[in-house]
Formats: structure tokens, C-alpha cells, sequence
């Protein structure tokens, strides 16, 4: 009896040791490069899309054969959690394969990992998150950070610029949500109205997750503002975009900045997105690679659309497989080559001033026109065929 | 200002409606079992879900037929599945626990929340997106000078009343009902005078989770856009109506759900930065009310029972 | 059976349980973490059958009881060093022992007098924002931060425990719920707090002259800065384990056990009920907030997401998980759901709904959790039993 149980713990220690043994296996040239981003979480749409352009940069990368290694990339899930991204920046720099990494859409994820790679040398290409402090205050101390995508500032100035001096509104309601992401929408939105002699009625947060909106919307009637501008995501954006139009809140502009800019707004609040106008960075139509993405995007069959910042995601790839090309796999010298590139990518010339963020700038003014995103020039409502609410 | 105040009170007694749906369920519950079913919020987003997906079909499969008759048919089939649904969580995760310690029911029903809401994410057609539930009721209303009273706001209102009436006449009038009465006095006795204990656990698990899914429709044809993570925010706000309303007690669940709405609706609209913060207020009467009066506004009998 | 071969029993045991530990760690792929767990589910149903084996072991736990612990702490000593190049491990083990604090601490209400608490999370939340509050924006040092942590926690353990008085069961989770959201969105909402934004570029703490958050070199070896962070957690933890020991030994936990097993016939037998259950959450939150500043100093940030409601499950779950009112069950608890979590992490959108039906399976077949808590042992002055 007792020689029995003694047996079977020797079997189970010896299987154990042999899949020690097996783990240790496997080696060949092999280069990651890292990606994170929120693959689980209320966010995953805009992460898988990306990681999937990411990859398809990487693909396209090994087929060119331009690489004397093979190049993976190491996709690692922030969900959101600025906890779970600190988790996984740890992965990342751990792996001495990982030469460099790309990451993050919410900027306080960011600002969780930001200093685990500074600590350890390694470069980070920020492709979805747009909080401004990440260049202007981090990437001006550490050389490590750099940014493709622009910041919130510049699309919410945009904006203020389009509304005011433009279409010269002059009333406004702000309405946020309580994340990062809304506070800082509010912050410059604020001062794009303010500074161009534009009144704000009032301003309300709101709790992401939130779903009843009207009493806040009757509170809004009641002010009777020319425009609302909802600094948020998609989710609540829609729900919020219903709820106006239910409240009879019909002689209202509705508009936002890049949180909006996803089909699935135009989806989901229906015949409600009609008439919505927002900013969007990028002006990819314009550019001539474009259609070759979407086909190579289209043919590599993945689950999820690349949504809005997959192009953003793709050119991150393409930056650090530029350096990666010039100056070979090494952690220290790659975070100077992306710092110092001057790279032709997707969306144009990318090359970085000194806080790591991206020179190229540009901006799409788009507005919903029977549920599609229609740019503005091309807009029956610019034509003066339909008009939008005053 | 009056017409602002009217439109808010309208406002939350939309939401009311919702909460106290959801209230009845958890006070239903407790009654029979002594438990506080935490996955309660999760029948409702199901609901949601089930409902939509039925409205779609039809949509597409038989344009014609009177939207009536559709939503009545949806509405039923998504009853049904989320009664079922009720049924066999209670199987499942309260069953086997009904002698142990009561933080085991707690942790058993929230797992089972969690498995519900995962697998409406993972195995639903783009599942961790917002849904759209199809606007299926007119638009329109009834304009009374300003004051604009929409036709699925009519709908919901109207609804929520035949419920109440039919949940008070099931049970105070009929023999489920006084059942249900009698094992939730004393579950023990109830068995030896031959009660099927465990048939009509089934019944009230059946119809709590079915007045869940119809707070979840309402909320598909109110706001007409869902996610699957919408039900633990609903479930725990059902929760402390209940409670408010003082657990084991349908009318004071009725109750609660309209103070707990009252509250947030009004710390929204007149509490300057209110929005952002509303929830808070409303906890914190839910706090009062445990401190003050834990037994709720209409729910000394339950704890006298003890 | 003499004496020296039990010793050899429990070693071995350990040892295995040590080798199992870092294989585990060390592969990163998902299959064989699959296996690896599956060989880890086998043993342990093992020890669940009542073999000769198996109760020597047991035997080997009561009598050399003491030597043991020593030489397990021993293995939690030299864990790190198997992992010198890989500091997300190393990360990875120091979140786990945090967690374990916590967990330790919710188990004075959870295990010890029975009340379900869902606001641990928050606890700890609380604790990570007075430290890096007073960290950052006085510039205090960390042990200063460590202090007025514990001040602060333990008041809101005060205010958090006061409802208990009229309150208890369902009644007493909602007010924690209630607590936990309350908390949540108040720091959410507050400017001082840095709202949603979270509070970036909390120090390292500095130990006798020199900071953890640097690489030293001792004989020609590299070790990192977070292998120093991890024996001051493990410190932290060894002497809280004693604590909690003691604790639940004394009076007190004796007391708190007769509360949760009847509060009506402990009234009855004179024990006044609201400073007992008072002092269960005041321990508890003063735990939950010396391991919020140690998790504030090891990530560096803290914001709101640390302290959501599903960090409030997930120590809920740990205790559940590992066996209430046993410390060595919670911390096993919290141990497995930190790392098992991380290593299955590849399976994504699954990963959630694989833990919550364990649980269920755990609940339906196993309530008592991994580790039982033993009877409690009397014994009188003179030592003898």
C-alpha cells in the first residue's frame, strides 16, 4: 500500500520533470516585437483591430524577406486595467527576444507602463492612446516613448476651429465621461470654445457603463444649446445620441472627436447618427497605399474590423520594423532609430519632435449621412442639400 | 422650471418601472429560500438579448405581421427562456447550498452572473459590442402643450401596471400564490403539510426571472442600445431597491425601485456635477436606509421571523 | 514511524510542490501550462483519498509543524533566484503575495466571524491612495506613507464596520457593495484624488540608503531591484501571518468564531457583539491597506481600475477558494488566482469564464475550499493537550 502511493508520486514527479525538459526546447532566430493593447475588456474592438493590423504589418514583413531573422510579434492584453498593463509591460521587458513594443489605447495604461520601459531601455510606440501628457510631460524626460497617432489637443482645437469660426455656433453644452479619456476632452474642448468667444451652457460628467441619460437630457433642453459635444466612446455616445432625440432635442448639433469615429455609432443609434459631425486624425483616402491595406487586411481574414485606429497600429509596426532594418535587433540602439526616423508609412512621412510625438498631422471632418461616415466635402449637408441643426 | 420638474419625474418613474421589475425578483427570492440571488441582473441582460434576437427574426422572416403580435410574441418567448433560465441557476447554484452559510449562495450566484454575461460575450454575434434592440414602436406620442409623452413610454407605463396588478392578484388570490406565501413563512412546515417544496421554488424562480426579462425588453425598447456587461449594475440596483423596500415584501420592492430611481434621477438633474456622482446618491440612501432602517420601509415581518 | 522520516515526508513533499511551482512559472505556453495544471489537480486528489501516504504527511504537518514552516519559507527564499533574468515572474509572485495580505485581512470578517465583506478592494484601494497621496504631493518617505496608510484604513474600517451593528448577512453585503461603489466613484469623481487620470510616479522605497527600484551586484550577479521589493512583501506578509495567527488563536478569534457560529447564544453568554465584529473589519482594512501601499510603490501608479469591484470579488474569491478561516488555505487562494490568471491569459475572451465555472465546481464539490480549516485545538496552561 504504502509502496503503491510512493510509485505514483515518482511517475508524477518524473512527468513533470520530463515536461521541464520539454519547455526547454525549441531555438531559432527569432525577433518579437510587442504589442499591447485591451484584446479583452469594454475596449476589445478597438485593440483587436489593431493587433490585427499589427500583425498583418509583421507578415508582410517576413514575406518581404528582407530580414535575415524571423520576426514575431508577442500580443499581450492590457484589458484596459492600467494593473493588467503593468503585468504585461513586465512581460514584455522580461523577454529578451523583445527588442521593442508598441502599445496602449488608454492613456492611463500608459502612464502605468510608460516607466517599467524606461527602466528597462526598451522602446514604446504609443498607437491608440492620446492623453497629451504622454509626450508633452513623459516623452520629453524618456527617449524610450514615441507616438504615431496625434493627441487629443490637436483634434479637439480642430474642431472648436470647424464649430466656431466656420459654422460660427455659438452655444454649447459639454457632456463627458468621467474617464481619463472624457476629462481630457473636456479640458481642450473647453478651451477651443472659450478661446473663440463660443459660451458654454453647462457641463456634466458622466460614469462609463451609464445608461439612462435622460434626466440629464431634459436638464439640456431646458438650457436650449446650439450644440452638444459628448467627449466619450461609442457605447455610451450611441446610447447618448438616441436619448437626444427622444428627449426632442432635434435643433441640436451633435458632435464629438475620435471616440466616436467607429460604423458601429452609425449602427447602433440607427436613424438617430443622422446629421452627427466629428474630427477624426488621419485622412486615409487620401493616401495612396490605402487601398492596398484594406485588401491585405481584407484578405488575411481576420475576425474583427481594424477599426479606427488600426491604421494607427500598422504604422507603429511599420516604424519599428524600419528601425528594426536600420539598425538591427538591439533594445538601446532601436530606441534612438525610432526616435531619429523619418519613415514613409501609411499616413505619410512620420518623423518625431523632441517629446516623441509624431510631426504628421492631419484631420477628417466627418459627418453621419444616412448611416455611414461621409466626409464632410463630399456631404450632402455641405452641398447645402440637407442641413444640419442650429 | 414645473415642465423641467414633470419631465424628470417622468424620467424616473420610466426608470422606476425598470427597478422595480428587477426588485420584485430579488424580494421573491428572498422570500422563498432566505437568498439574495446575485445573478439576478444578469436574467435581465439575458432578457435583452433574447428579446432582440426574437425581434430580428420575425423582422426579417414575417415583414408583415402586425408589430403587436410580434412584440407579443418575442416578449413571451423571452420570458419563457430567461423563466428557464431562472430555473435552472436555482438548480444549479442554490440547491445544493440551502444548508450551508449564506456567503456561499452569494459567491455561487455571482459566478453564475459572470458565466451568463460571458457567454452572451463570447457566443453572440459580436457580442462585446453594443447591440441595437429594433425600434419596433412607433414614434411619436402624445404632446400635452411641452410636455411630450412618447409612445413606448405609454407602452412601458401601461405594462408595468397590468404587471403589478397581475403579480398582486397571483398572490394574494390563487393557490401559487399562497403557496408561495406559505413556504416563505416557514419552509420547513410548509413541506410536511405536503407542499411540493421544490416544485413551486421552480415556479417562483420561473417568475421572478421572468418579470426580469420583462424590465429587460423594456430596456431594449427604452434605451435600444445594450451590452452585455449592462445586467450587474441592474441586478445590484434591483438588489438595494429591495432592501430599501425592505426584503420579502413585492410591494415594498415596488416602492424601492421607484425611490431608488427617484433619487438618481433627481441628483442627476438638480445637483450641480449630480451626473457624474448620481449612483453615489443613491447608495448612500441605501446606506441610510441599512443603518436607520434595515428592514426596509414595508419589511418587518421578514425580520421578525428570525 | 519515527520521527526523522516524517521530516523526510513533508521535505520531499515540499520540494515537489517547489518543483511544480517553478515549472509552472517558467513555461510559457499554453498547452503545458495545461498540463502542468492538470498533473497539480492530480496530486491534490491525491492527498483528498485517505492513503497511508496521505496520512503520514498529515502526520508530518502535526509533528514537525514547526521545521517545516521553516524550511517552506526557506523555498519561498530562494523562489525568486530561479527567475533572476525574468522580472515579470518575479512581478508576477510579488502581485500574488499582495493579494495574500489582503485576503489574510478579509478573512478576520470571512472566516473568523462570518460576515461577507465585498469592500476589501476598496480597503485597498484606500490604502494605495493615502501612500501615494502623501508620497507624492508631501514627498514623505515610504515607511511615513505605510503609517498614515494604516491610520487612514483603519478609520474607514471603523466607518465601514459600523453598520454591522443593525446589520448582518445579505443585509451586511449590500452595505459593503455599497461602500465599495460609494468609494469607487468619490475617488473617481474628487480632483485631489487625480480623478480618472490616477496618480503617476509614486516612489520606490528605499531600504538602509539604497532604492529598490535599481539592480545591485552582489559576487558578479545581477539582482533586480523588484527581487528586493519581493522579500520586503514577503517580510511584510511573514510577520502579518503571525499576526493573524495569533490572532485567531487568542481569545479574540475565539470570540469572533462563537459570533459567526451563533450570534444570538454569544450575546446570551455576555460577549458584547459590536467591538468584536468592529475590531474583525478594522484588522482586516488596516491589512488590506498595508498591501494597497505595497502594491502603490510596486506598480509605480495607482488609479480607480485598481480598486473596481471585481478586485472586491476576486479577494472574495480567494478566500472561498483557498478555505475560510485557515491562513494558509487563503493564501494558497490568493496565490492561485493571481498566477494561474496570468498564465492563462493567451485564452483571452475564455479566461473569465473558465474561472467562474471552477468556482462554481469548487463551490458545488468542495465548499470548505482547498484547504480546510482545522478544528481548533485547545490546550491548557501547562501545554499539555
Amino acid at each position: 500500500m504504502k509502496r503503491r502511493g510512493f510509485v505514483m508520486f515518482l511517475v508524477v514527479f518524473l512527468l513533470t520533470f520530463s515536461l521541464l525538459a520539454f519547455a526547454g526546447g525549441q531555438k531559432e532566430k527569432v525577433v518579437k516585437i510587442a504589442f499591447i493593447g485591451p484584446l479583452t475588456g469594454p475596449n476589445a474592438a478597438q485593440g483587436m483591430g489593431a493587433r490585427n493590423s499589427f500583425e498583418l504589418a509583421i507578415r508582410q514583413a517576413n514575406a518581404s524577406g528582407e530580414f535575415p531573422y524571423k520576426i514575431e510579434m508577442l500580443a499581450l492584453d492590457d484589458a484596459s486595467d492600467p494593473a493588467v498593463g503593468a503585468n504585461a509591460a513586465n512581460k514584455a521587458v522580461s523577454d529578451p527576444q523583445v527588442v521593442a513594443a508598441a502599445g496602449h489605447w488608454n492613456s492611463p495604461v500608459a502612464r502605468a507602463t510608460i516607466p517599467i520601459f524606461h527602466e528597462n531601455g526598451v522602446a514604446l510606440v504609443i498607437w491608440g492612446a492620446i492623453g497629451v501628457d504622454l509626450t508633452d510631460k513623459y516623452g520629453k524626460m524618456y527617449p524610450e516613448i514615441t507616438r504615431v497617432c496625434p493627441k487629443l489637443d490637436a483634434e479637439n482645437e480642430f474642431l472648436a476651429d470647424w464649430l466656431l469660426t466656420k459654422q460660427g455656433y455659438k452655444t454649447f453644452y459639454i457632456i463627458h465621461d468621467t474617464s481619463s479619456y472624457g476629462k481630457d476632452c473636456l479640458t481642450f474642448m473647453k478651451i477651443g470654445i472659450e478661446k473663440r468667444g463660443g459660451k458654454i451652457l453647462g457641463i456634466d460628467g458622466v460614469n462609463v457603463g451609464e445608461k439612462d441619460f435622460m434626466p440629464l437630457l431634459t436638464k439640456v433642453k431646458e438650457k436650449n444649446p446650439q450644440v452638444l459635444y459628448y467627449g466619450g466612446v461609442v457605447t455610451e455616445a450611441a446610447l447618448l445620441r438616441v436619448q437626444i432625440v427622444k428627449a426632442g432635442l432635434t435643433n441640436m448639433l451633435y458632435t464629438g472627436i475620435s471616440g466616436l469615429a467607429d460604423q458601429k455609432f452609425n449602427e447602433v443609434a440607427g436613424s438617430a447618427a443622422e446629421g452627427t459631425v466629428i474630427v477624426k486624425p488621419g485622412d486615409p483616402k487620401e493616401v495612396k497605399g490605402w487601398p492596398a491595406f484594406v485588401k491585405a487586411y481584407k484578405d488575411a481574414k481576420f475576425n474583427e474590423p481594424m477599426g479606427a485606429y488600426g491604421q494607427y497600429a500598422y504604422d507603429a509596426a511599420g516604424v519599428i520594423l524600419a528601425a528594426l532594418k536600420k539598425v538591427g535587433p538591439d533594445r538601446k540602439k532601436l530606441v534612438s532609430a525610432i526616435r531619429n526616423i523619418k519613415y514613409k508609412g501609411l499616413l505619410g512621412t512620420y518623423t518625431f519632435d523632441d517629446t516623441g510625438q509624431t510631426t504628421l498631422v492631419s484631420m477628417t471632418l466627418l459627418v453621419s449621412q444616412d448611416g455611414k461616415w461621409v466626409k464632410w466635402e463630399d456631404s450632402e449637408y455641405a452641398s447645402g442639400k440637407r442641413k444640419l441643426p442650429r | 422650471m414645473f415642465l423641467t420638474f414633470l419631465l424628470q419625474l417622468k424620467n424616473s418613474i420610466m426608470l422606476g418601472c425598470q427597478y422595480s421589475l428587477i426588485a420584485i425578483g430579488f424580494t421573491l427570492f428572498f422570500g422563498i429560500l432566505n437568498v439574495v440571488v446575485f445573478c439576478h441582473g444578469d436574467f435581465y441582460i439575458f432578457a435583452t438579448f433574447a428579446g432582440a434576437t426574437f425581434l430580428l427574426i420575425f423582422l426579417n422572416l414575417l415583414p408583415g405581421i402586425v408589430s403587436v403580435i410580434l412584440i407579443a410574441v418575442a416578449l413571451f418567448i423571452a420570458m419563457v427562456l430567461t423563466g428557464f433560465l431562472g430555473v435552472v441557476v436555482e438548480k444549479v447554484t442554490i440547491k445544493p447550498f440551502r444548508k450551508s452559510n449564506p456567503i456561499i449562495p452569494i459567491l455561487s450566484t455571482l459566478s453564475a452572473g459572470t458565466i451568463i454575461e460571458q457567454l452572451l460575450k463570447i457566443f453572440y454575434p459580436a457580442g462585446s459590442n453594443p447591440q441595437i434592440f429594433p425600434n419596433i414602436i412607433p414614434a411619436g406620442g402624445i404632446n400635452i402643450g411641452e410636455f411630450l409623452f412618447g409612445t413606448n413610454e405609454i407602452v412601458i407605463l401601461l405594462f408595468t401596471i397590468v404587471i403589478f396588478i397581475f403579480m398582486y392578484f397571483l398572490i394574494k388570490k390563487t393557490k401559487i400564490g399562497s403557496n408561495i406565501v406559505a413556504i416563505s413563512q416557514d419552509f420547513e412546515a410548509a413541506s410536511m403539510v405536503g407542499i411540493n417544496v421544490d416544485r413551486y421554488v421552480s415556479i417562483t424562480f420561473f417568475i421572478g426571472a421572468s418579470l426580469a426579462a420583462i424590465a429587460g425588453f423594456m430596456n431594449g425598447i427604452y434605451y435600444t442600445v445594450f451590452r452585455y456587461d449592462m445586467g450587474a449594475m441592474a441586478g445590484i440596483k434591483g438588489f438595494s431597491a429591495s432592501v430599501v423596500g425592505g426584503l420579502g415584501s413585492v410591494f415594498g420592492a415596488v416602492i424601492g425601485g421607484f425611490l431608488m430611481a427617484f433619487v438618481e434621477t433627481f441628483a442627476a438633474a438638480y445637483i450641480p456635477g449630480g451626473s457624474a456622482i448620481r449612483d453615489v446618491f443613491s447608495f448612500v440612501v441605501v446606506l441610510l436606509f441599512l443603518i436607520f432602517r434595515p428592514s426596509g420601509i414595508l419589511g418587518e415581518k421578514i425580520i421578525d421571523k428570525v | 514511524m519515527k520521527k526523522g522520516k516524517l521530516l523526510l515526508i513533508g521535505v520531499f513533499f515540499e520540494l515537489l510542490l517547489l518543483a511544480l511551482i517553478v515549472i509552472f512559472l517558467k513555461i510559457d505556453n499554453f498547452l503545458q501550462s495545461i498540463l502542468i495544471f492538470a498533473v497539480a489537480v492530480g496530486i491534490w486528489f491525491l492527498l483528498a483519498r485517505k492513503t497511508r501516504m496521505v496520512e503520514n504527511l498529515g502526520m508530518a504537518m502535526e509533528e514537525k509543524r514547526k521545521e517545516l514552516l521553516l524550511i517552506a519559507l526557506l523555498m519561498v527564499i530562494i523562489l525568486p533566484f530561479f527567475f533572476l533574468n525574468n522580472i515579470y515572474i518575479i512581478h508576477i509572485l510579488i502581485l500574488a503575495l499582495i493579494y495574500a495580505i489582503a485576503a489574510v485581512g478579509l478573512d478576520f470578517q470571512m472566516g473568523s466571524t462570518g460576515m461577507v465583506n465585498f469592500a476589501q478592494g476598496t480597503m485597498l484601494g484606500i490604502g494605495a491612495y493615502t501612500s501615494a497621496l502623501l508620497c507624492t504631493t508631501f514627498g514623505v518617505s515610504f515607511w511615513i506613507g505605510l503609517v498614515g496608510a494604516i491610520i487612514v484604513s483603519g478609520i474607514f474600517g471603523v466607518i465601514l464596520g459600523l453598520p454591522t451593528l443593525k446589520t448582518k448577512e445579505y443585509h451586511l453585503s449590500l452595505v459593503t457593495i455599497a461602500f465599495a461603489y460609494v468609494g469607487y466613484l468619490l475617488i473617481l469623481n474628487m480632483k485631489w484624488t487625480g480623478g480618472p487620470d490616477g496618480i503617476a510616479g509614486i516612489p520606490k522605497p528605499k531600504l538602509f540608503g539604497f532604492s529598490l527600484s535599481r539592480s545591485i551586484d552582489i559576487g558578479g550577479i545581477s539582482i533586480p531591484g523588484k527581487m528586493l521589493y519581493f522579500y520586503l512583501v514577503l517580510l511584510a506578509l511573514v510577520l502579518l501571518i503571525i499576526v493573524a495567527s495569533r490572532l485567531k488563536n487568542s481569545w479574540l478569534g475565539l470570540t469572533w468564531n462563537a459570533v459567526r457560529d451563533d450570534e444570538i447564544s454569544a450575546k446570551c453568554y455576555g460577549i458584547r457583539l459590536m467591538p468584536y465584529k468592529l475590531l474583525s473589519f478594522v484588522f482586516g482594512s488596516v491589512f488590506a491597506g498595508i498591501a494597497g501601499v505595497l502594491y502603490a510603490h510596486l506598480v509605480g501608479f495607482i488609479s480607480t481600475e485598481s480598486m473596481a469591484f471585481s478586485v472586491d470579488l476576486l479577494l472574495v474569491a480567494m478566500v472561498i477558494l483557498g478555505g475560510m478561516d485557515n491562513i494558509a488555505g487563503v493564501i494558497v487562494g490568493a496565490i492561485l488566482l493571481v498566477i494561474i490568471p496570468e498564465k492563462f491569459r493567451s485564452i483571452q475572451d475564455f479566461r473569465i469564464l473558465l474561472y467562474a465555472v471552477t468556482l462554481i465546481l469548487m463551490l458545488v464539490f468542495r465548499p470548505q475550499g482547498l484547504i480546510p480549516k482545522k478544528v481548533r485545538v485547545y490546550r491548557n496552561i501547562s501545554g499539555n493537550r
